[in-house]
């Protein structure tokens, strides 16, 4: 695959997976929104490749037979996995913000 | 057209008509009506990963309205369209095998977005005039009392609005 797809397919990804996490536990502020945004894209960028081979793996292994579970392949399988990554990375930098002083931990409204 | 989206649209004016004097009302259901007909155009057009699609409409739909959103209603309604977004997120990793059973959960929620929308003002309506009718009686209390709390402002701002 192109390396500058590859890396446009995570960006993309990411940026997507992180936009879904904000929307599902937006933060309290602009300042922990800007460090948790930009930490779910860094981590879903740099997790991607490994999400790629190991979540459709799991999510075999969580629903066997189901027919819905098919696993793009190529540059969307990459888009898919960086979001994947980006939304599992969001309650990861809400605990980490929450150790660095944030005491709400970023609830709904 | 068919005839589920006939009747939803038929109860988007219906909405409309009972929150003429909310403007912010018929905001969000110039909102959702603008992601049902893209997603559904989508549908239509045969392209892949209609979940997908449904899923981003609707989260751009909540942030707006999570943005935007200056009472509880707005925040149910925000609640709402997460719970749509939600199923799209379970079909899309394959919990909702039946294509079925995803329409009828997102048809559900555009349902409830609907009589949220419509019924806060329609349910302030009833109070007003309920209490015409004679002396306050304890079901006219309890409509006031739910239109109010639907009214109260939200509890927390957007982020955008705390540095």
């Amino acid at each position: 695959m192109d390396p500058l797809a590859s890396l446009a397919g995570k960006l993309l990804g990411a940026l997507g997976g992180a936009f879904v996490a904000l929307v599902f536990n937006p933060p309290s502020n602009r300042r922990k929104f800007a460090w948790r945004y930009s930490g779910s894209v860094i981590f879903g960028m740099l997790f991607a490749p490994v999400t790629y081979v190991y979540l459709p793996a799991f999510l075999t292994w969580l629903l066997p037979g189901s027919p819905a579970v098919e696993w793009p392949g190529g540059i969307e399988g990459i888009i898919a996995a960086a979001a994947a990554a980006a939304i599992a990375a969001w309650p990861l930098m809400v605990l980490v913000t929450a150790r660095l002083g944030d005491k709400d931990g970023g609830r709904p409204p | 057209m068919d005839g589920f989206q006939a009747a939803l649209a038929i109860g988007a004016l219906v909405a409309a008509v009972l929150s003429w004097r909310e403007p912010r009302g018929i905001a969000w259901i110039v909102a959702g009506a603008t992601s049902f007909v893209l997603t559904a155009g989508w549908e239509a057009q045969g392209w892949a990963y209609h979940p997908v699609a449904t899923g981003l409409a609707d989260a751009a739909v909540c942030l707006l309205i999570y943005l935007f959103a200056a009472q509880r209603w707005e925040i149910w309604l925000y609640r709402i369209f997460l719970a749509s977004l939600l199923i799209s997120g379970l079909r899309v990793i394959g919990l909702v095998p039946s294509h079925k059973a995803y329409v009828i959960g997102l048809e559900l929620c555009n349902w409830a977005a609907l009589a949220v929308i419509g019924g806060t003002p329609a349910g302030e309506e009833i109070g007003v005039r309920l209490a015409r009718l004679g002396p306050v009686r304890p079901a006219v209390l309890r409509v006031r009392r739910a239109v109010a709390a639907l009214r109260a402002p939200r509890a927390t701002p957007p982020f955008t609005r705390v540095p």
